[in-house]
């Protein structure tokens, strides 16, 4: 909250050429997964109060070796996950990865990870400037189980 | 009698065979009459599907089969441990489901996790994932032939997607049911809880489930 009028702050003083603009990024949490597992899944809210469209083309942790963007589709009864080269976040929209939806695939856990643990995780876009978010280690999204 | 009354007389024959059928599909099956009395949406009944024998083992190494579904209600989920999003989110509900109904002392089913990727999720695999989640669940693999006996019985399915790099055969995702099942204590298919999966309605279905076939087999 306090983040989010600090940066709104910012917009109402930012000179026009809106250099200082950028997403906000909430909720970024990792899902704990068992031990052994290697394979684990990142989420977050990407919003996107600026005039321009962002799109983020991959993401790179020093935790983990390679970094995707997947999609879980249910189609017929049957769970999907399918590989996407980018996500575009519209001006003036948000876009959401959540469990049984879009999420950050992080493939290859280079140490082991436990609830409460942070991850850094640096995000890049096409035409814009990266961002590292610290992503929490948790065994759920807070307060609910989806 | 002229060809006129003969076809009048058939037409009569067929209207009065089909409103005997009908009459005696509407009076005699007490199971279509038990079936307009329930509205759960996923239960399979009047005709649920009995399963046949198959034979897998457990994350401990102990044999599982048909025997072992008899006398109790299982939850059952069909997925792979190296499924990053939709099997732990399905885990972790089916955990949350059991301990509120352990909590309002409720009918708790045996939860049982079934790999589809054998080949990967070997039994000391299982150990530790089924274990993360919940020490009581059960996790059972086998070998793919035992697998598909149990799977095609309860049409899931699964396909192996091959990753971008061919040369990793390590390398590869599933796409798999993504249901979770219901069996009763007489090894029948009682129930389909479709995704995506909502706590509360799978607690609230579960429940209405197994109140409706108790009554039902009490009755018989």
């Amino acid at each position: 909250m306090k983040q989010s009028l600090i940066l709104l702050l910012i917009f109402c003083f930012a000179p026009t050429t809106h250099a200082n603009e950028n997403l906000i990024i909430e909720n970024v949490w990792i899902r704990e997964a068992p031990p052994m597992i290697k394979v684990w899944a990142a989420y977050l809210i990407l919003k996107n109060p600026t005039d321009q469209d962002f799109i983020l083309i991959n993401a790179k942790s020093k935790a983990f070796v390679k970094i995707m963007f997947h999609k879980t589709e249910v189609i017929n009864g049957i769970a999907k996950m399918q590989h996407v080269d980018q996500v575009v976040i519209p001006a003036h929209s948000s876009f959401k990865f959540s469990p049984g939806g879009f999420h950050i695939m992080l493939m290859g856990r280079k140490s082991p990870l436990k609830e409460g643990d942070i991850v850094k995780i640096s995000l890049n876009f096409k035409d814009h400037e990266s961002q590292e978010v610290s992503a929490v280690v948790k065994k759920t999204a807070s307060g609910n189980i989806q | 009698m002229n060809p006129v009354s003969k076809r009048l007389l058939f037409i009569l024959a067929i209207i009065g065979l089909t409103a005997g059928i009908l009459l005696s599909q509407l009076t005699n099956k007490p199971g279509q009459i038990a079936q307009t009395k329930t509205t759960i949406p996923g239960l399979l009944w009047p005709n649920p599907k009995q399963i046949k024998p198959f034979q897998l083992i457990d994350q401990n190494g102990k044999p599982f089969n048909l025997g072992n579904l008899k006398g109790h209600w299982s939850l059952l989920f069909f997925g792979y441990t190296h499924c990053p999003d939709i099997c732990p989110t399905t885990m972790t509900l089916m955990n949350s489901v059991v301990k509120e109904l352990s909590e309002e002392k409720e009918t708790v089913p045996q939860v049982i996790f079934i790999t589809v990727d054998p080949e990967r999720d070997t039994q000391k695999h299982m150990t530790d994932y089924v274990a993360y989640f919940n020490p009581t669940f059960l996790g059972l693999t086998g070998t793919e032939e035992d697998v598909a006996t149990l799977t095609k019985q309860l049409g899931i399915l699964s396909m192996k997607i091959t990753g971008k790099n061919p040369a990793n055969i390590k390398d590869y995702l599933i796409d798999h049911s993504a249901s979770i099942l219901l069996i009763g204590p007489k090894a029948r298919l009682i129930g389909i809880f479709s995704a995506p999966h909502d706590k509360t309605d799978i607690k609230q279905r579960y429940l209405a489930m197994v109140n409706f076939i108790t009554s039902q087999d009490n009755q018989l």
